[in-house]
């Protein structure tokens, strides 16, 4: 048998190359996501074993939190509105227009405010996170933490973690809140639906399991996003270049993540709240 | 006392130090001078701690650091404080705010407590009346002055230098070798120095080591160094211009 493997790979070198191609990257995957793991658990160890750094977490907080706040609330406003305009023009057609406020509500609590407002994070929050950690790293900065006996993990992830986590599930709110508001301009002033069925049917159709379910996924989304881009700054090699990598694949990395994580976590949720 | 133990050390192919073992007696100030690319860096944030060995101990007041656990060896680290090339100051912080940075973490000091110590540290880097600049407005030489201000700030015992004049005008090297010779006097400080600069290195050492091929070539007293038979340690001295 080997040496027939052998008789084939030397009479066809590209199946050689090519299975050796595939081999180095499926093993690099598995490297890259076993040194992610340990950097996760690190940073889930630190977060009970070391110093609060109260300035930190407040100041990432705002960061994160506070300073994303207008630009979710943009962002939830207009998709509550374009939202709303479609399903109106189309629930128009079989004259189901009192169901837009319910539809969008139902959309927005579930599916649209915790993946739209972590998007918005991952670009705004995420690669900021990987850009700064990722200069500290090649600028020796993080070497010099350390060398003050002070845990990097535990001065620049867990503060960037915690506060990620904490402030999705209101940044989700804010977001709820506002795309609400931007549906319903569009469709009492502009479509012209009647308010009083707008909001029975909100009322009949949107519960508050629809909202726990977002936030949940905002949990989940802060604790992933966060951690990818830290780990991407932490891990950073060479100088700007390397800087800007880690970037692009935080940025990258995290909105595919929180796609394919929002699937799952639909499944799970679907299947959570229905008893 | 730090002892190092046959260090071997690769980053993927290449192989930086190679079996290397090296004693740093207490209260003295140790060269280790080396080309460029010879892994003195590398040697450095070893002894610190920061960079595990492939193979070989290394050994702080007769413990090996790298069989403390992560906790423990970050703790241990309050023993050290390392001065690096570029100076690594926390560009967002101002002076006052790198300099304060290690006390706010491991003291419970009043901030009046913090100013004064940190007012006395720039005094005796000659950098008074600089808190508020942010390390970009600073010089290359006042920016290693606050690093070692700042490596200096939890009394450590042992202070790492890493290339402390590089890139730096002769004056100026010489205010920092006398800075680092008048530190090390005052604390009775442990200090590793590692450079390129041989003129420097000498001026300032009780005991230099001459680092090629991942491992010690030449250790001694200056005036034993500059005698050596080697070959390669004539050769580096002589491109220095040091008379042997």
């Amino acid at each position: 048998m080997i040496d027939f493997l052998k008789n084939f790979s030397l009479r066809f070198p590209w199946v050689h190359d090519f299975f050796h191609w595939l081999g180095n990257n499926f093993r690099q995957i598995f490297l890259d996501l076993g040194a992610f793991s340990f950097f996760a658990a690190k940073a889930f160890r630190w977060t009970f074993q070391g110093l609060f750094h109260v300035r930190v977490w407040v100041e990432q907080m705002m960061k994160i939190g506070v300073s994303s706040t207008p630009i979710v609330a943009l962002v939830g406003l207009f998709s509550g509105m374009v939202f709303a305009l479609q399903t109106g023009q189309a629930f128009k057609l079989f004259n189901a227009e009192s169901l837009v406020g319910s539809t969008v509500g139902v959309a927005l609590a579930r599916e649209l405010a915790p993946v739209f407002t972590a998007l918005m994070i991952v670009a705004r929050a995420g690669s900021g996170m990987a850009a700064e950690i990722g200069t500290m790293r090649v600028t020796e900065q993080i070497d010099a933490l350390e060398s003050m006996a002070v845990s990097p993990i535990n001065y620049l992830v867990v503060p960037r973690l915690w506060a990620t986590t904490l402030m999705m599930p209101l940044l989700v709110m804010i977001f709820n809140g506002l795309g609400l508001l931007g549906s319903y301009v569009v469709s009492v002033f502009l479509l012209e639906f009647c308010e009083g069925v707008y909001f029975f049917c909100y009322r009949y159709i949107v519960d508050p399991d629809d909202f726990y379910q977002g936030i949940i996924k905002a949990v989940f989304f802060g604790i992933a996003l966060s951690l990818i881009a830290c780990y991407q700054g932490y891990s950073t090699r060479g100088g700007a270049e390397g800087v800007g990598k880690a970037t692009t694949k935080a940025v990258v990395y995290g909105s595919v993540c929180v796609l394919v994580m929002n699937y799952f976590l639909a499944i799970w949720l679907i299947e959570w709240f229905r008893y | 006392m730090i002892q190092l133990k046959n260090i071997h050390k690769s980053f993927k192919d290449q192989k930086v130090l190679n079996g290397l073992s090296l004693e740093i007696p207490e209260g003295k100030t140790t060269v280790i001078l080396g080309p460029s690319g010879e892994g003195k860096s590398v040697l450095l944030k070893t002894i610190l701690g920061l960079l595990p060995p492939d193979e070989g101990e290394v050994y702080l007041e007769g413990e090996e650091l790298y069989s403390l656990k992560e906790r423990e060896l970050t703790a241990k680290r309050r023993l050290f404080g390392m001065v690096f090339q570029n100076a690594a100051l926390f560009d967002s912080l101002n002076v006052y705010e790198n300099l304060a940075f290690p006390l706010r973490i491991h003291t419970d000091f009043p901030e009046k407590e913090i100013q004064a110590q940190v007012e006395e540290k720039l005094a005796q880097v000659d950098l008074s009346g600089r808190e508020s600049k942010l390390p970009s407005e600073l010089s290359g030489g006042m920016r290693k002055r606050v690093g070692l201000a700042r490596a200096l700030m939890l009394r450590p015992k042992i202070v790492l230098f890493d290339e402390p004049t590089t890139g730096l005008d002769p004056l100026l090297t010489q205010s920092i070798d006398d800075l680092i010779v008048d530190t090390q006097k005052r604390f009775n400080l442990t200090c590793v120095v590692v450079s390129h600069d041989v003129a420097s290195g000498l001026r300032m050492a009780h005991n230099v080591a001459m680092l090629k091929g991942g491992t010690i070539l030449e250790q001694g007293p200056p005036q034993e160094f500059v005698k050596s038979d080697k070959e390669f340690v004539k050769k580096f001295l002589n491109a220095a211009a040091i008379k042997t």
